[in-house]
């Protein structure tokens, strides 16, 4: 259902709480939940937080989505960096390099199977994020079975030419979509840099090429951070439609 | 705490409802309430829905002052108009709703507050737009709101009465009982900046404890992120503002 349409005797509400669960390697990581008021059975979403950290941005997108029916989850996969404010401790992991690939996918499906664990859950599961986390959800889908539908919000490097590939960084994930079982929906602003248009080409010319489910969506006038309503990157009217088909597409994959 | 200044690990649940509380005319009225997840004591905010209705942004804006650990509770002040999609509603009510029946429900959220085990005893109550001007309209008529934070409230120096809007709320500023934030678009035109400056002329006289913030490049409306109104700076600027507020007078 689009923001702001539900009807105003039948809105929910919901009960939020941060948990721990086991992640990458078997370490035990927190996770903010929302879960929606009712009995259920819910959806889940994973929201893979973006390089900015385990934020307020992602608790409130996890809210947004509580609201609208999923059961939604942002796992911290920021951990092993310590606590602090949200900044402090993505600022301990950029200056390391970043992180791992594989304890971004090992903690996303730690969160995973933690929404199929609970008895709510109606057995589906999709994955989102924004910028790093959007590229990472494209890798995360690609990599463990078990999601249904992902959300790529303008997530740069979904492409990643082999000059950059790292250590830390060993596969573009867009050369994961031969095995991806799951629909994608992609948000990009036409004015980023990172995925520029032309990557979002290479983008959608390799899921064309495998046959694989998805759709684009391009806006004009919107740079990388259409969503973040925090900076000047914001965009109203495209955060409300990518929004809006951000809804459409959990609903229709994960029913 | 400004925003996205939390420290992870610092437990950040929540609960949210839609429930019903008994409204200012004895009857139940819908509620969408947030609140910290906790033992308290908590300080309370009253909001107060603007002119498109008990809708989304209300329910978005309820939850953020629960993150900060303050009870929200927003009444349905369309209650009487019927259910429906917020804009259905509001098509209804927004030419219909009195002052009285505001200020009526504002005191039965303020009392509901006040009655939960981890209240803290203390409640502010805020709007925007409409909302705006209700706030400090509720915090002129009901003397235990013990904080106002007026978001661009057009209408509180108001050109002409009507029946459902019998009293300009400046004409209540000696009444006023709380003390007032305001936050005011340089570029809007309900409330003008002058008539902001007129608002405020008569806070001072009245030596009143207020505070005013206004925004260059910004109009009406400049926290709603679903719309063209939206200034980044300024609406985070603002939110933090509004927290630093609520947090010295409601502790």
């Amino acid at each position: 259902m689009s923001w702001n349409s539900q009807k105003t005797e039948s809105v929910v509400g919901m009960s939020v709480s941060n948990v721990t669960l086991s992640g990458y390697g078997g370490d035990t990581i927190h996770a903010y939940v929302a879960r929606p008021g009712g009995a259920g059975p819910f959806p889940g979403v994973v929201f893979v937080p973006h390089i900015g950290g385990w934020d307020e941005f992602g608790r409130e997108f996890v809210r947004r989505l509580a609201d609208h029916g999923f059961m939604a989850i942002m796992p911290n996969i920021f951990e092993r960096y310590g606590q602090g404010a949200p900044d402090e401790v993505a600022g301990r992991a950029r200056a390391d390099g970043g992180l791992a690939d594989a304890s971004v996918i090992g903690d996303a499906e730690g969160a995973m199977k933690w929404l199929k664990a609970q008895p709510e859950s109606n057995g589906k599961v999709g994955i989102t994020g924004p910028c790093s986390g959007g590229r990472a959800a494209l890798l995360v889908a690609g990599s463990v079975p078990g999601f249904d539908a992902v959300v790529n919000l303008w997530g740069g490097n979904s492409v990643q030419p082999p000059d950059r590939l790292t250590e830390k960084q060993p596969v573009s994930p867009h050369s994961l979509i031969p095995q991806l079982a799951a629909p994608v929906l992609g948000i990009f602003g036409n004015d980023d840099m990172n995925p520029n248009a032309e990557q979002v080409n290479q983008l959608e010319a390799t899921f064309k090429e495998y046959g694989k489910p998805y759709l684009f969506h391009r806006y004009d006038g919107a740079g990388h951070g259409i969503w973040y309503y925090q900076g000047m990157s914001y965009r109203p009217q495209a955060a409300i439609d990518g929004w809006n088909h951000l809804f459409a597409w959990f609903s229709q994959h994960l029913g | 705490m400004s925003w996205n200044n939390f420290r992870t690990d610092v437990e950040g649940g929540m609960v949210a409802m839609n429930t019903t509380i008994t409204g200012g005319a004895g009857s139940p009225i819908h509620a969408y309430i947030a609140k910290p997840d906790g033992p308290g004591p908590y300080p309370g905010v009253v909001l107060l829905h603007h002119v498109p209705g008990w809708d989304e942004f209300y329910r978005e804006f309820s939850r953020r002052f629960a993150e900060e650990g303050f009870i929200a509770v927003c009444p349905n002040l369309y209650e009487k108009f019927g259910h429906g999609t917020p804009d259905e509603v509001a098509a209804k009510g927004r030419a219909e709703l009195t002052d009285d029946s505001v200020i009526a429900d504002a005191e039965a959220a303020l009392n509901w507050i006040k009655a939960q085990p981890n209240s803290n005893g203390k409640v502010g109550v805020i709007g925007s737009c409409s909302g705006g001007r209700h706030a400090v309209l509720v915090a002129s008529r009901v003397p235990a709101f013990n904080a106002v934070v007026d978001l661009w409230g057009g209408g509180v120096v108001q050109a002409e009465t009507t029946p459902q809007r019998p009293v300009a709320p400046i004409d209540l500023t000696p009444q006023l009982n709380a003390p007032l934030l305001g936050l005011f678009g340089n570029d809007d035109m309900g409330p003008s900046p002058a008539q902001v400056d007129q608002h405020e002329a008569a806070l001072k006289e009245h030596g009143k404890t207020y505070q005013f913030h206004r925004y260059d490049g910004a109009g009406h409306g400049f926290f709603y992120y679903q719309g063209n109104n939206y200034r980044p700076q300024a609406a985070m600027d603002g939110w933090n503002k509004t927290v630093a507020w609520f947090n010295q007078y409601l502790a």
